[in-house]
């Protein structure tokens, strides 16, 4: 009883600001013209710009999870393996930009790639001429990997310091080589921060709307903002609410579908 | 339309709220929005908002002694939500004259009360009084084009001739398709209804030398920084733009003009509503139309206003340089089309 009162605050916000506001928008999805009806589902299975846009985010959310990870897995391992001091250091460059405001990286973003920008002038003084990174969704995934770093390096991080190192020494006892001890030691136990980390970079992905707004182009714009212009623009909000709706679905199923290949209380530390 | 930022400006902008005139001087003058404390004004933001409450808001708190409170940027949305639930915030806002012209009825107030004799008779509608007017130009920066120098539409298509990227408004009303009609040959006076698939495959000819902006504040920053040597440009955002770098020139021949309007959301009650339709009253008087142009280098709705003095507004203006220039973008056509405009629109850009 006591458990559910320390609760309640958290509850009543969750569903007075969360769970209404989704459920009407959802409820909405359902009524054209007042009339309750599958039409804005129907209407949005015969669009192809939907499907074309919706197929895009996924696998800019997919990319951008997997460079994430690659990028965050030596930098959490070698937080493990440094001294406290230097630890803390690596833990700091990973927070300031997370303190950050996300406009004020973003806009730090938009100067750093685009034409004139040094990033560009420094590929042309190595031979690259004609590379262009500002509007294209090369450039919009640079910005996204930056944001999300931190969302990978931290659980990561968490789960590497619990491996016990003294099971790799068993294992070089036991005849297996630094790789191969990585391999079928290391990295299995590592698989649930890594598979946490992803689960988070992916679905805020999923959501980006400021980040690709302002570094990309319609010609790479995501599903939020295709949502937004149903919502705001046409207020066609059956249609905004439907494509939330399919959106929200198919993460479920994904995230969903993964977890089988990962222990998920695990992951989030349940019943161990 | 100056400052209108779309989705993106929710996160950021819509905080400022100004207040006009003293707190509780003006008594005086009552009229029909006597016992309204304050109206709320919508409008864009930036500079051309600043604008509006100084020519617009100060006159009507002076003589009603009804405080304006203003906020933005107008969100269509917004306005739905707000007449739906019966909850309205916003007592007077600036609005796209073909969105006034589709809501009519059913978000909007009608406003056939409002006086308009002296202002333009083929702008605005039943719900939506002309309150100032944009024009779509295309803006060059002089100092790409050392040789020739662009001057139509068809010259925006020729990659060849002149290179450079395109500063283009990634929004289906935003003028592309009228410009791009103009550009294959269509003429002016035959324009609507728009051939939508013509205008498209003219616009495809040049799609991957389109920079496509959201915000005017992007427009500004892709032709000051010559990250787009010529574009689709708004009037107050080129002046804006040449403002820092001289170089940037508009083409007036076979510009593009909308008047936006003002509007008042559904649902207000007697005295809110008598009130908002003061302020209008008072923003399209001759006074407060004439401090707003010389703010500002929109044009006027009020016939009666003349061009204004200062060099660069007035090579800017509508009514100055632009006078006589401008096609009128058909608010009804895009009432009626926006939907079908809008898909086709972004099956081309975003698919």
């Amino acid at each position: 009883m006591r458990g559910l009162a320390l609760l309640a605050p958290l509850l009543v916000l969750l569903i007075l600001c969360f769970v209404v506001p989704v459920a009407e928008i959802i409820r909405r999805s359902f009524v054209v013209d007042s009339e309750f009806g599958l039409e804005a589902y129907s209407a949005l299975l015969g669009n192809e710009v939907f499907w074309t846009i919706l197929g895009r985010t996924f696998g800019v959310a997919i990319v951008t999870t997997l460079v994430c990870a690659l990028l965050a897995y030596p930098y959490a391992y070698l937080m493990t393996v440094v001294s406290p001091r230097t630890r803390n250091l690596m833990m700091l460059i990973v927070m300031i930009p997370f303190w950050t405001s996300l406009m004020v990286r973003t806009y730090s973003w938009l100067v750093l790639l685009q034409d004139s920008g040094p990033i560009v002038g420094f590929l042309r003084g190595i031979g690259f001429e004609g590379v262009t990174l500002i509007r294209t969704t090369t450039g919009v995934m640079i910005g996204m990997v930056q944001i999300l770093l931190p969302f990978m390096v931290l659980p990561l991080y968490n789960s590497l310091a619990g491996i016990d190192r003294r099971l790799l020494g068993a294992a070089s006892v036991l005849g297996a080589r630094p790789f191969r001890a990585f391999r079928r030691v290391y990295l299995p136990l590592s698989l649930p921060g890594v598979f946490a980390g992803s689960v988070l970079v992916f679905i805020l992905s999923l959501g980006f709307y400021i980040t690709p707004a302002i570094l990309g182009s319609p010609k790479n714009s995501l599903i939020s903002q295709l949502i937004v212009e149903r919502i705001s623009d046409r207020l066609d909000w059956s249609s905004g609410g439907a494509m939330s709706l399919i959106l929200f679905l198919l993460t479920i199923v994904i995230v969903g579908l993964s977890s089988r290949f990962v222990n998920l209380s695990k992951v989030y530390g349940g019943a161990a | 339309m100056q400052g209108r930022i779309r989705g993106m400006a929710t996160v950021g902008l819509a905080s400022a709220l100004v207040l006009t005139g003293c707190a509780s001087g003006g008594s005086g003058g009552g009229g029909d929005a006597e016992g309204v404390e304050s109206i709320t004004f919508v409008s864009w933001g930036g500079g051309f908002q600043d604008a509006q409450i100084e020519a617009f808001a100060k006159p009507f708190t002076e003589a009603t002694g009804t405080k304006v409170r203003s906020d933005g940027p107008t969100d269509y949305a917004k306005i739905k939500a707000q007449v739906e639930t019966g909850n309205i915030d916003w007592d007077v806002v600036t609005a796209e004259p073909f969105w006034a012209e589709a809501e009519c009825g059913t978000l909007l107030e009608s406003l056939t009360d409002i006086d308009r004799g002296q202002l333009v008779e083929s702008a605005g509608s039943d719900c939506g009084v002309p309150v100032s007017s944009t024009a779509y130009v295309l803006g060059y920066n002089a100092d790409a084009y050392k040789g020739d120098k662009p001057s139509s539409w068809a010259d925006f298509f020729d990659t060849k001739k002149f290179p450079g990227k395109r500063a283009v408004w990634n929004y289906a009303p935003g003028a592309a398709l009228e410009a791009a009609l103009l550009a294959d040959g269509v003429p002016a006076d035959e324009l609507y209804p728009l051939d939508i698939e013509r205008a498209i495959a003219k616009l495809d000819t040049i799609r991957d030398d389109i920079a496509f902006f959201d915000t005017g504040a992007q427009l500004t920053q892709m032709l000051e920084s010559g990250e787009a040597t010529m574009g689709v440009t708004w009037n107050g955002r080129g002046y804006d733009a040449a403002l820092n770098n001289a170089a940037i020139t508009p083409v007036w021949d076979q510009s593009l003009i909308l008047f936006d309007v003002l509007s008042v959301p559904k649902g207000l009650d007697e005295k809110e509503l008598a009130a908002a339709k003061e302020f209008i009253q008072t923003a399209v008087s001759e006074p407060a139309q004439e401090t707003f142009v010389d703010l500002w280098p929109s044009g006027s709705s009020n016939t009666t206003v003349p061009a204004p003095e200062d060099k660069l507004k007035f090579a800017w203006s509508p009514d100055g340089a632009g006078k006589g220039t401008s096609t009128l973008i058909s608010s009804s056509w895009w009432a009626e089309n926006y939907d079908a405009a809008s898909d086709a629109w972004t099956a081309w850009a975003a698919g």
